[in-house]
């Protein structure tokens, strides 16, 4: 009786879910099988053996590595740096540099133009001092190397911050007490302890970045990354078999590195 | 070797700081200039850029805001009633449907918003299906938020408690358990109006010229128009974002908000 | 209390048992009555099914078999909020959005009695519970002492036909638990309210129930009177839970004037059931052996404990350990021989 109760008010929203999220899934695997109604893994095939493809794939996988591995050592500088002094108005610092969370990537990609464009500060700046423009890197992959740092940092340094704040000093005390100078403290006992924080951020940092699609977009809309890529297919070819699977790979990347980053850890703390 | 150390340290907090807020900086600054430029103010100061962000697309900050608050609504009442039944709910199959539910934080939106596209066309020119993608990317907060807030406090025993009072289920969810959640349920709200507003991807899939939000109107105010106009626009998200987002450090929530949303 | 309106209720637990989802077994089958009025304590080491079958009383837990009655309903298939209960939480549960007066209000609330009759009442409890000062804070704003007394006077104040208590003084310290034992167990003498009371302490056991229900492993051991548990313990389980006790080994042999329990140090007239010579398990409270001068047995003290009110004292005879209570003025030490004496009628055989 007690049972039948819950499921009177979680089953419409599971109704829902499946109707609107989990069907549609479904749809876009089916999609990406298909070629003008037949069943194939043509589309996926084409991923693999197209050179253009090919180098996107490669381009979003390597990208997003660099940009995670770049990110994670930026924002464990300064959360440590962060979690280790105070000072006035740290707070509000604090605050506005975590403040980028809330952006969506088209703003990220203008803040880079406003800093890197054609008529950006620096680019201005280098002409004032040398009177010639330099630094007009935002449309390149240096371009949206940083904006990918811009709004990975923020993110990983929110997770970092808390876990290095939270953890137990004495323990960076006692390794001081025996010996260790402060490098050596955070890089034998801190940093062992905090690895799995490490992990978790970095496969988030990851899988933001494989599907980040705005911030690239409002840089170039032609780059040469997945996200790019499979909108170009659905929009200017019209090639929605395409774009689907690229779309499932995508999503298999991502939901791959959430999962397997929790079964890492997960089995990390039972041993 | 140590000084050395700490100066790196110094130097590199100094260049990232500079990197996140040094743009932000010249954004605000910019939109009130009327010529963008080197000597940036040499022209005069001005708010006409405001004027014509607001002439060309200020229905879209309108729509957005609409577009928000539904997404507010909904996943208030759902999120709300799924946390609280799952947290109430023993069986071995909770934790495998709560991930489940959880599952549209870990794919990304284009993917939801191609897949969303494909299945249901015909919802695309209401706006109704862009209603549809943002419920369900920021259900996943609200539900998490509520379900986490339950788990941490003994909320169970305060429901049998209510119970043995005589409460029947209705009467002890509005009278005991809402009382106490009412802070996360806010949390939630916030970060969901938050992710709503700041979508850029699955709208870009999904809207009509009818519905075009405050990211798609700033993206096309970006790559066609002026930098002064796309400053003032930038500012103008930028006022609505910044109060929610101190809220959320306020509500201490904004490290639960980082790990969703795409760009 | 107005105690004409509270009509106390028996219960009656029939052949219920529990098996969780997982399959662990928390009860087997239990029969159980608790009179009208009944102070019964439920009494045994964690995970012996007491607090379970309190739960499922309350019906915060379903019976796997079996029903339950309260006075000649059954509510085996009610929910809590229908069976007229009081419950008492172990961690109080009291509201955290909620002051003193709306904890206790709530229940009175839900039963549409009249807006004087409710107030009244609340006078009354506050004063019963010496609330009054207290009336306006919230939870957090007191001691786990004035938690409880509200967490009590929230349940009294709906009038349940059985209350029902669930370690209610385990969160506290020491020395406030002793002095809310005796205020519960005046209360209770004062209210002649059905009560079903779970705790792993002894001591708190003895000082509030009219019965004791030893349980272990999901099965009753013993039902009786604090006395007749702590005089006549029908098992070695409940000798060894329910206060101090020596186990001694000793032998059955026959004699001229009847069977004699060796001990190996001192014999005695057997007093048990009648058996055969054999090896078995008698059990002997601290406090039953006694300092003599020339009868007895002679004893070697290995240890002194000064306790306070007594010392506790260890000795050793004929390779068996013994534990004594001595009176706190007496001249023992370690190393001493000492003569001590047992009674025959104060060898527990279980």
């Amino acid at each position: 009786m007690k049972r039948m109760g819950v499921a009177v008010f979680v089953l419409p929203i599971f109704l829902l879910f499946a109707f609107f999220f989990l069907y549609p899934l479904i749809v876009l695997v089916v999609a990406s099988f298909q070629r003008g109604g037949e069943l194939t893994a043509g589309n996926y095939a084409q991923i693999i053996t197209n050179p253009q493809y090919l180098h996107s794939l490669w381009n979003s996988l390597w990208l997003s590595l660099s940009v995670t591995l770049v990110a994670l050592v930026l924002s464990a500088v300064l959360a440590f740096f962060l979690a280790r002094h105070s000072f006035p108005g740290k707070t509000l610092y604090f605050t506005l540099l975590t403040f980028p969370i809330s952006f969506p990537g088209v703003v990220v990609g203008f803040m880079i133009i406003i800093l890197f464009g054609s008529t950006g500060i620096l680019p201005m700046l280098s002409e004032l001092l040398t009177g010639e423009k330099k630094l007009v890197f935002a449309y390149t992959i240096a371009g949206i190397f940083l904006a990918y740092l811009y709004f990975e940092i923020p993110r990983i340094v929110m997770t970092l911050y808390g876990a290095i704040k939270d953890f137990d000093q004495t323990l960076e005390e006692a390794a001081r007490t025996i010996g260790a100078t402060p490098w050596q403290a955070i890089r034998y006992v801190v940093l062992p302890t905090l690895y799995p924080i490490f992990l978790s951020a970095g496969a988030l940092a990851f899988s933001t970045s494989m599907s980040a699609f705005g911030t690239a977009f409002t840089l170039a809309n032609d780059f040469d990354i997945l996200p790019i890529l499979m909108y170009n297919e659905f929009t200017l070819n019209f090639n929605i078999e395409v774009a689907s699977a690229i779309a499932v790979v995508i999503g298999l990347v991502c939901v791959g590195i959430n999962l397997g980053y929790r079964v890492l850890v997960e089995k990390e703390g039972r041993s | 070797m140590q000084t050395a150390g700490k100066a790196l340290v110094y130097v590199l907090v100094f260049l990232i700081s500079a990197l996140i807020l040094s743009p932000l900086l010249f954004t605000v600054a910019g939109s009130f200039a009327v010529y963008w430029g080197a000597d940036m103010y040499s022209a005069g100061v001005t708010l006409s850029w405001y004027a014509k962000v607001f002439e060309k697309f200020g229905h879209t900050i309108g729509f957005t805001l609409v577009l928000a608050f539904c997404t507010v609504l909904v996943n208030t009442v759902l999120g709300t009633m799924a946390g609280y039944w799952f947290y109430r709910w023993k069986s071995r199959w909770v934790f495998v449907l709560e991930e489940l539910l959880s599952l549209p934080i870990a794919v990304p939106g284009i993917a939801i918003a191609l897949a969303l596209i494909q299945t249901y066309p015909a919802m695309r020119a209401s706006g109704a299906l862009m209603l549809v993608g943002h419920v369900i990317i920021t259900f996943p907060l609200m539900f998490r938020t509520v379900l986490g807030t339950l788990r941490t406090k003994d909320f169970r025993t305060l429901d049998e408690c209510a119970a043995t009072l005589g409460a029947g289920p209705m009467y002890r969810f509005f009278h005991v358990i809402f009382p106490s959640i009412r802070g996360a349920i806010l949390s939630g709200a916030v970060m969901v109006f938050m992710l709503s507003l700041g979508e850029f991807n699955m709208n870009f899939f999904l809207y009509t010229p009818l519905t075009v939000t405050l990211p798609i109107g700033l993206y096309e105010a970006y790559s066609t128009l002026r930098i002064e106009l796309g400053s003032a626009y930038t500012t103008l998200f930028l006022a609505m974002a910044i109060p929610l987002m101190y809220l959320l450090h306020r509500l201490n929530q904004s490290s639960a908000f980082s790990r969703n949303g795409g760009v | 209390m107005e105690e004409s309106t509270v009509q106390s209720m028996e219960i009656a637990i029939r052949g219920v048992s529990k098996t969780f989802q997982d399959g662990t077994t928390a009860l087997q089958p239990i029969d159980l009555q608790v009179a009208a009025g009944e102070v019964l304590v439920l009494l045994g080491p964690s995970g012996c099914g007491k607090s379970t079958l309190l739960r499922m009383i309350a019906g915060l837990e379903q019976p796997t078999a079996g029903r339950i009655l309260i006075g000649d309903r059954d509510v085996t298939q009610l929910p809590p909020e229908k069976r007229g209960i009081g419950f008492v939480f172990q961690q109080y549960a009291l509201f955290p959005t909620m002051t003193v007066e709306e904890n206790i209000m709530f229940g009175m609330k839900l039963r549409k009695i009249g807006k004087q009759e409710q107030k009244a009442k609340l006078e009354e409890l506050l004063a019963l519970m010496n609330l009054t000062e207290l009336r306006k804070r919230l939870p957090i704003q007191l001691s786990g002492g004035q938690q409880q007394r509200v967490a009590i006077a929230r349940v009294l104040a709906t009038d349940p036909m059985i209350l029902l208590m669930d370690e209610p003084l385990t969160a506290l310290d020491a020395k406030l638990k002793e002095h809310l034992r005796l205020e519960l167990a005046q209360l209770f003498r004062k209210l002649h309210i059905t009560t079903v009371y779970v705790t792993h302490d002894q001591t708190e056991a003895m000082a509030i129930a009219d019965r004791i229900v030893v349980m272990n492993k999901g099965v009753i051991e013993q039902s009786g009177t604090p006395k007749e548990i702590y005089l006549k313990p029908k098992s070695s389980f409940v000798a060894q839970f329910v206060g101090q006790v020596n186990r001694l080994r000793a032998k059955v042999k026959t004699a001229e004037r009847g069977n004699v329990l060796d001990l190996g140090f001192y014999q005695l007239p057997y007093k048990g059931e009648s058996r055969a010579v054999a090896d078995i398990d008698v059990f002997l409270r601290p406090e039953d052996v006694y300092l003599t001068q020339e009868a007895g047995f002679s004893a070697r003290v290995q240890d002194v404990i000064f306790l306070g009110d007594h010392y506790r004292v260890i000795a050793e005879s004929g390779g068996q350990k013994l534990v004594i209570d001595v009176g706190n003025d007496t001249l023992i030490h370690e190393g001493d021989q000492v003569q001590l004496e047992i009674r025959e009628d104060k060898i527990i055989y279980a």
